[in-house]
C-alpha cells in the first residue's frame, strides 16, 4: 500500500509535500480510476494534469479525429496527430508524460446503452464534452451509478463549473432541467472558444478530481462556477439540490440513460 | 539522546538530502507508522531542520525532541500524530 519507489517519490515530490496531499493521499491517486469524456479543449488539459498528478488508471474517450482547427485549443494533440483518434493521439501524450500509469483510449460516442458500462466503478468522471446530449447523459448516468462528476462548460471567453456527488449535492438537472431549445444557442460543436479559456476550465476540473480523490479542500459542490475571462470575473453561484430534480428529486422521472436527440449543425461542412 | 526513554520506532539519515526531498522522505518514513509510533531523523543544520520541522509540526506530529549533534547535523525525534 504505503509504497513508492525513489523516483516516484521524486516524481510526485511537489505535492506529496502538500499537507493536504502527503503519501496518503498520493496512494490514494494512484488506486483511483478516472473516465475522461472528451479529448478536446477541457479534456486536453485535464488529461495531461491528472496525468502528471499520478492518477492510475484513465479512461479517456473521444469519438473524433484530430483536425488542424482543435489544435489551437486542444493542447494533447499536435500537427503530426492531425488524422489520427483524439483518444490515441491523447493517450500517448498522457503517457509520454507519465508511463507509470494506466491509460485506456476509446474510440466511440457517448450513447445510453455504453454509458453507464463507462461511468460504473470510476472514482470521478470530468464532462470535457461540447454538446447538451453528452453533458445531459454523462450526468444522468453518474448519478445513477453514484460516481462523482465533475461538469464543464466554455464559449468564448467565459466558462462555468459544478461538481456533484449524486445524492448528495444538486445535479445538472436540479439546475438545468432540459437542453435550451434548439436555435436558443449554437448546435455547432465548433463555436468560438479562446484556447486559455478552455486550458482554464479544465485545469479547474482536474484540481476537482484531485481534490475528490484525495480529500483535500472543499470541491464546488452545491455552487456554479462562472467566469469571465474578458474582465477574469469569477463568480460563485449558490445552488441546492431540488426535490422536484427529475433525476435525484424524491419522485425520479429518469431512471435509465435517455439519448437525447439534438439536431446537427446545418451546413456542418461549412463550419470552421 | 533517547527522547525522555523511548525509543525510535523507526531512523532516516536524511544528512545530504536537500529541500524538499526531505520533508518527502521524513513524511514517506512516517506514513509508514502507526499513530503515536517516533521516528528519529538526522538532518541537516539551516533551512533542513528548520524546514522539515515547521512542516511536520504543521501536519500535525510532535517534535519531541531536536538536538544538534557533535557534527554539526541534528537527531529530530518526531511523534507520528
Amino acid at each position: 500500500m504505503i509504497d513508492f519507489t525513489p523516483e516516484q517519490l521524486q516524481r510526485y515530490s511537489r505535492q506529496i509535500i502538500l499537507k493536504e496531499i502527503g503519501i496518503e493521499g498520493q496512494a490514494k491517486l494512484r488506486r483511483s480510476r478516472v473516465l475522461i469524456a472528451g479529448a478536446g479543449g477541457l479534456g486536453s488539459p485535464a488529461a495531461l494534469y491528472l496525468a502528471a498528478a499520478g492518477v492510475g488508471a484513465i479512461d479517456i474517450v473521444d469519438s473524433d479525429v484530430v483536425e488542424v482547427s482543435n489544435l489551437q485549443r486542444q493542447i494533447a494533440h499536435g500537427t503530426s496527430d492531425i488524422g489520427r483518434a483524439k483518444a490515441q493521439s491523447a493517450a500517448e501524450a498522457m503517457l509520454a508524460v507519465n508511463p507509470e500509469i494506466k491509460v485506456r483510449p476509446l474510440q466511440t460516442r457517448l450513447r445510453a446503452d455504453n454509458i453507464m458500462d463507462l461511468v460504473r466503478g470510476m472514482d470521478f468522471v470530468l464532462d470535457g464534452t461540447d454538446n447538451f446530449p453528452a453533458k445531459f447523459l454523462l450526468n444522468d448516468a453518474c448519478v445513477l451509478a453514484g460516481t462523482p462528476l465533475s461538469h464543464g462548460g466554455v464559449l468564448g471567453f467565459a466558462g462555468q463549473a459544478m461538481t456533484i456527488l449524486p445524492g448528495r449535492s444538486a445535479c445538472y438537472r436540479c439546475v438545468f432541467r432540459r437542453p435550451p431549445p434548439p436555435g436558443a444557442v449554437s448546435t455547432c460543436s465548433e463555436a468560438e472558444i479562446l484556447g486559455a479559456v478552455a486550458g482554464l476550465l479544465g485545469t479547474i476540473q482536474a484540481a476537482e478530481a484531485v481534490k475528490c480523490i484525495t480529500g483535500a479542500g472543499v470541491l464546488l459542490t452545491d455552487v456554479l462556477l462562472r467566469f469571465d475571462a474578458l474582465t477574469m470575473d469569477f463568480r460563485r453561484i449558490s445552488l441546492a439540490r431540488q426535490e422536484d430534480c427529475p433525476l435525484c428529486g424524491k419522485a425520479p422521472l429518469i431512471t435509465a440513460p435517455i439519448d437525447i436527440p439534438w439536431p446537427a449543425c446545418p451546413g456542418a461542412e461549412q463550419c470552421p | 539522546m533517547s527522547g525522555g526513554g523511548r525509543r525510535p520506532d523507526a531512523e532516516k539519515n536524511l544528512v545530504g538530502t536537500g529541500c524538499p526531498m526531505n520533508l518527502v522522505y521524513a513524511k514517506f518514513e512516517l506514513a509508514k507508522l502507526e499513530q503515536g509510533k517516533i521516528l528519529r531523523l538526522i538532518i541537516d543544520d539551516g533551512a533542513p531542520v528548520d524546514n522539515v520541522s515547521r512542516s511536520l509540526a504543521g501536519e500535525g506530529h510532535l517534535i519531541m525532541e531536536r538536538e544538534q549533534l557533535a557534527d554539526g547535523t541534528w537527531s529530530l525525534l518526531i511523534r507520528k500524530g
